[in-house]
């Protein structure tokens, strides 16, 4: 009873995940996935200019998370390592109808770093690159939309 | 259940997921792990938070965008995403790889797809390029994978045990 278990899991696994031919070194010229750049501001300063940026852009934003919140004591979290989080629905919604995988991306997020040295930086994700992941032209557009915001909340906020 | 049922189902659910398993992969299949399995939308939720700290990962939430679209009058189906990770990766590799940091924690997509429900994640070892990997970094991509992989490999095993 249990080979025909074993020789069904085995079909069924076969075709969730492709091929793996391309990992690693044959993609032409790719974006970089992050982008990083440094605030002019202390920490809490960047976060509030931040915050008021995002929303200056008609998105939601969700109660803030820390970086490392939820994976360990709320007492030993780092409290430098602040994820704004937001989100518009709209876009959502229509990005959600184009690609249903695309909450392996969600939500968008923008996370501001104090380091030891006191140096403030904002990490963001390259949605456009992200967006080429899932090869699909009309959520390409999309996304090209919202990185336009991404960019114009960024420069707000470390120019 | 007898074992001509068992077997008139398996073949079912095995030609359901040959059809549909590549479907679901399309052009970006190098870059998306996915499953899918015929189990309820709850059931299939709690197995992968179950399937990821079986594999060592802690689950820091879950997020319910069905909620937030139906609550801006938007129709969907059933949409969450776990976050996870692991503390200790999440502390080292921000400091020596912060171009991970957008990436943490990571998101698992569950989502309900007619009556099947279909669970995603991002192949890590598809971004090493668009992340200018060194050969830690690659390595780390590589773990990562295979342990997403087992993590999909072990909730369609579990439905499979079920039948």
């Amino acid at each position: 009873m249990k080979t025909w278990k074993i020789l069904l899991a085995a079909l069924l696994l076969m075709p969730a995940y492709g091929n793996t031919n391309s990992e690693l070194g044959s993609k032409n010229e790719p974006q970089m996935l992050t982008t990083i750049h440094d605030s002019p501001y202390d920490f809490d300063k960047t976060v509030l200019t931040l915050r008021e940026a995002i929303e200056s852009h008609n998105f939601r934003t969700f109660p803030d998370r820390f970086l490392e919140q939820g994976l360990t004591d709320e007492f030993s979290v780092n409290q430098r390592q602040l994820s704004i989080r937001f989100c518009n629905f709209n876009q959502l919604d229509k990005a959600l109808k184009l690609e249903p995988r695309l909450g392996v991306l969600l939500p968008c997020a923008i996370t501001v770093i104090e380091h030891e040295n006191g140096e403030v930086q904002l990490f963001a994700a390259n949605i456009s690159a992200m967006a080429a992941l899932f090869d699909n032209a009309p959520l390409t557009e999309l996304i090209g939309d919202l990185q336009d915001s991404y960019d114009d909340i960024i420069e707000e906020v470390t120019f | 259940m007898n074992t001509l049922t068992k077997q008139v189902l398996a073949l079912l659910l095995t030609s359901a997921c040959l059809i549909i398993g590549p479907a679901t992969a399309h052009a970006g299949q190098d870059d998306l792990l996915s499953a899918r399995t015929t189990k309820p939308f709850d059931e299939t939720l709690s197995m992968a938070g179950e399937a990821l700290e079986k594999h060592g990962f802690t689950v820091a939430h879950v997020q319910k965008c069905d909620g937030g679209l139906h609550a801006m009058g938007y129709e969907t189906g059933h949409y969450r995403v776990i976050f996870f990770g692991r503390l200790e990766e999440v502390r080292e590799l921000s400091k020596t790889h912060p171009q991970l940091i957008p990436l943490f924690p990571f998101k698992l997509a569950v989502y309900a797809d007619n009556n099947d429900t279909v669970i995603s994640v991002i192949n890590p070892a598809g971004l090493g390029n668009m992340l200018q990997a060194d050969p830690v970094l690659k390595e780390k991509l590589r773990q990562w994978k295979q342990e997403f992989k087992d993590v999909l490999n072990e909730i369609m095993i579990q439905q499979i045990a079920e039948l």
